[in-house]
C-alpha cells in the first residue's frame, strides 16, 4: 500500500520556506507531532505508574459512568477506567507497529538487496513471489495468516509485516539498481570488496533514502491495521488493554456512553496522523 | 488494443496460479490443523484422526492442492468443514453484498475524491486548498470503523436516517437496498477519496504547470477550456495509477466495516471461516477476492491506453 509521493508537494515547499506563514505553521505541526509521540511513548513506558487505576480493576457499582472528576474520559460497562486502559493501549499498538516494520525490513530489504544486485532470473523469480504476495490486500493476508496460527498482537503484526515486506522489496530493489552502476562501485570491485560487504556496506546505505519515507508511512498503516485486527479479535486479547479491542466492547454501549467509543478512536488518528507528519518531514529533508 | 488484452490476460494466469499456492500454504501453518479445531479441545488422537480422513487432510499437502485447484477450475470450491455447504453457494450469497458496497464505496471515493483534487489543484495555496488538504490528511489517518461507529451513532441511533446494520438484498425493492448500504459505502469511501484527492491534485498541478498548458494559456485558450479539456484529462492517469491500490485498500477496509454493520458478505464470512479453520471458505473468500483484484488491475492497465494514447504504442 504505497502512495506515490506527490511531486507537487515539493513545488508547495519551496514556495513556503521557513520563516513564511504556512512555513511555521508546518514547523509547528511537526513539533506537536514529535510531541506526541514522544508522549506516547512514554506513556507506553510508564503506564503502570501514570494511569490513575488499574487497567483490569472492576467497580460494578459505577459502569458506563461517563466523564467525572473521578473517571476523566468516564468507566466502561465493567466499570473499570476508561483512561487507565487508553494510557496501557499506548504499549500494544507501539509495539505492533515496531514489530510489523521490523518484520516487513527484516524480509523485504534483503529480498530487494538479491533481487538488485544480482538481477537475471534471480530477480524474475523474486520479483514474480513479491507481486504475488502483493495481490493479497494486507488487511486479508493477515486475517487468513493469524486465523491460522492463532491470534496475538505478534503474530498478526508479523503477518502484517509479511503482508507489505514486498513492497519495502521493491523499493529496496529499485535503490540498488540506481547504485548499480556508479563509480563508487565499481571502485569497490578494483580493491577486491567481496559481493556481500560491497551490498552491505556500501549499496545498502545508498539506497535506504527513499525507504525512510515509506516505512514512517507503513507504520502509520500498521497502527490503523493493528487496532482493526484488535477491533475483529485476531490481535491483543481481551480483557488485556488495546484501543482496537475496547472500541469493540464501547461500541456495544455506545447510546449509553459514547465518550468511551470517542476516545480510543480519536487517540489512534492523532497518532497516525502524528506519525504520517513525522514521515512528511523526513521526505522534505531528502 | 486486444493484443494488449490479451498479453495482459497470459500475465495474470502465473501470478493468480502462485496466489492459490500461497493462500494453500498459509492454511497449512496451522498447528495441529484444523481437525484439532473442529474436534473440540477434549478430542481422542483416534478421533481427531478420523476426521482428518473424512476431510481428506490426511493426504500429502500437494495431493490435497492438486485435488482442490481441479475442483476449483471445475467450480466446486469444496464444503465447508463445519455445516458442509458447498462453498460456491455461499459465496454466492455473500459476494453481492461485499460487491455493492465497495462499488458503490469506489464511485463516491471517485465522484468526491477526483474533483476536490482537481479544485484544490486549480485555487492552490487557498484557504479551500489547504482545507481540503486537510480533510485528506485526515481521511487517511482515521480508522473506517470507527468512523462506522460514530456514523452508526448519529444517523442511525441518534436522528434514526438510516438503518444501523443489516443487509436488504435488492429484490426487497431497491429503497430498502440502497438504505442498508448506503451508510457502509460512504464509510468505506473516506480513504479512498482521501487517496483519489491527493493524487487528482498532484496530476492536476503537473499538469498546468506543463509546457502544453503554458502554450495554451498563451494562445489565448479559455481558463475553463484548459482546466476541463486539457489538464483533466493528462491528471487522470496518476488517479488511475492508484485505482488498483484504492481497490485493494477497499477490499481490506470492507471486512472491517462489514463487521461494524453485521454485513453477511465476504469480509465476515472470511473472519468466521479463519477464526473457525474452516479452511476451504476461507480458501474461496480469498480466490474471489484475488480474482476481483487481478480484474482491477487488468482494467487500470487497459485504462492507460484509453487515456493516453502513448502507451499503446509499448
Amino acid at each position: 500500500m504505497s502512495v506515490e509521493p506527490a511531486a507537487a508537494g515539493d513545488v508547495d515547499r519551496l514556495l513556503a520556506p521557513r520563516g513564511t506563514r504556512t512555513g511555521r505553521r508546518r514547523s509547528a505541526g511537526l513539533v506537536l507531532a514529535i510531541g506526541f509521540l514522544a508522549l506516547l511513548v512514554l506513556v507506553a513506558v510508564a503506564a503502570t505508574w501514570i494511569a490513575p487505576y488499574v487497567p483490569s480493576a472492576q467497580d460494578l457499582d459505577d459502569r458506563l459512568s461517563g466523564p467525572t472528576p473521578e473517571h476523566l474520559l468516564g468507566t466502561d460497562y465493567l466499570g473499570r477506567d476508561v483512561l487507565s486502559r487508553l494510557l496501557h493501549g499506548a504499549r500494544p499498538a507501539l509495539i505492533g507497529a515496531v514489530v510489523a516494520v521490523v518484520v516487513s525490513c527484516a524480509l523485504g530489504v534483503p529480498w530487494g538487496l538479491l533481487a538488485g544486485y544480482y538481477g537475471g532470473w534471480a530477480d524474475s523469480a523474486l520479483m514474480r513471489l513479491a507481486d504475488t504476495v502483493l495481490v493479497f490486500p494486507s488487511l486479508v493476508f493477515a486475517i487468513a495468516i493469524t486465523g491460522s496460527i492463532g491470534a496475538g498482537i505478534v503474530t498478526s503484526m508479523a503477518a502484517f509485516g509479511l503482508a507489505i515486506s514486498p513492497s519495502i522489496a521493491r523499493l529496496v530493489r529499485a535503490g540498488v539498481i540506481g547504485e548499480l552502476h556508479k563509480d563508487y562501485v565499481q571502485i569497490t570491485r578494483m580493491y577486491g570488496c567481496s559481493a556481500g560487504s560491497r551490498l552491505v556496506r556500501h549499496i545498502l546505505p545508498n539506497s535506504l533514502e527513499p525507504l525512510a519515507v515509506q516505512v514512517t508511512i507503513y507504520a502509520g498503516i500498521a497502527v490503523l491495521a493493528q487496532a482493526g485486527l484488535d477491533f475483529l479479535g485476531l490481535g491483543v486479547q481481551i480483557p488485556e488493554p488495546s484501543w482496537g479491542a475496547d472500541l469493540s466492547q464501547a461500541f456495544t454501549y455506545i447510546l449509553v456512553d459514547p465518550a468511551a467509543t470517542l476516545a480510543p478512536g480519536i487517540t489512534i488518528m492523532l497518532t497516525v496522523l502524528a506519525i504520517y507528519r513525522v514521515g512528511d518531514a523526513i521526505r522534505d529533508r531528502l | 488494443m486486444l493484443r494488449i488484452i490479451g498479453r495482459r490476460l497470459v500475465q495474470l494466469v502465473p501470478t493468480a496460479l502462485l496466489a492459490t499456492i500461497v493462500t494453500f500454504a498459509l492454511l497449512q501453518l496451522s498447528p495441529g490443523g484444523p481437525a484439532t479445531t473442529i474436534a473440540g479441545p477434549d478430542a481422542s488422537p483416534e478421533s481427531i484422526a478420523q476426521i482428518e480422513s473424512e476431510l481428506g487432510l490426511d493426504e500429502p499437502v500437494a495431493l490435497q492442492y492438486w485435488n482442490w485447484l481441479t475442483n476449483a477450475l471445475t467450480g466446486d470450491l469444496g464444503s465447508s468443514f463445519i455445516d458442509r455447504a458447498p462453498v460456491t453457494e455461499t459465496l454466492a450469497r455473500a459476494a453481492p453484498v461485499t460487491l455493492e458496497i465497495a462499488g458503490l464505496a469506489l464511485a463516491i471515493a471517485t465522484v468526491v475524491g477526483v474533483p476536490l483534487g482537481v479544485v484544490s489543484a486549480v485555487r492552490r495555496r487557498s484557504v479551500l486548498d489547504e482545507s481540503i488538504r486537510n480533510a485528506s490528511g485526515l481521511g487517511i489517518a482515521v480508522p473506517e470503523f470507527w468512523l462506522a461507529m460514530i456514523a452508526i451513532y448519529l444517523f442511525a441511533l441518534q436522528l434514526g436516517w438510516l438503518p444501523s446494520g443489516g443487509f436488504e438484498p435488492l429484490s426487497d425493492g431497491l429503497g430498502a437496498n440502497l438504505e442498508s448500504v448506503l451508510m457502509p459505502a460512504a464509510v468505506l469511501a473516506t480513504s479512498g477519496a482521501a487517496i483519489l484527492t491527493r493524487q487528482a491534485r498532484s496530476g492536476m498541478i503537473r499538469a498546468l504547470d506543463s509546457k502544453y498548458v503554458l502554450a495554451a494559456r498563451a494562445a489565448g485558450v479559455r481558463p475553463s477550456d484548459i482546466y476541463l479539456k486539457l489538464a483533466v484529462r493528462n491528471s487522470l492517469i496518476p488517479v488511475v495509477t492508484v485505482m488498483g491500490l484504492v481497490a485493494g485498500t477497499l477490499i481490506g477496509g470492507s471486512v472491517l466495516v462489514e463487521r461494524v454493520f453485521v454485513l453477511p458478505g465476504m469480509g465476515s464470512l472470511l473472519i468466521d471461516s479463519a477464526l473457525a479453520k474452516d479452511y476451504p471458505v476461507t480458501q474461496g473468500v480469498m480466490v474471489v477476492l484475488i480474482g476481483l483484484i487481478l480484474v482491477i488491475t487488468l482494467l487500470v492497465d487497459v485504462s492507460y491506453g484509453l487515456l493516453d494514447p502513448r502507451t499503446r504504442r509499448s
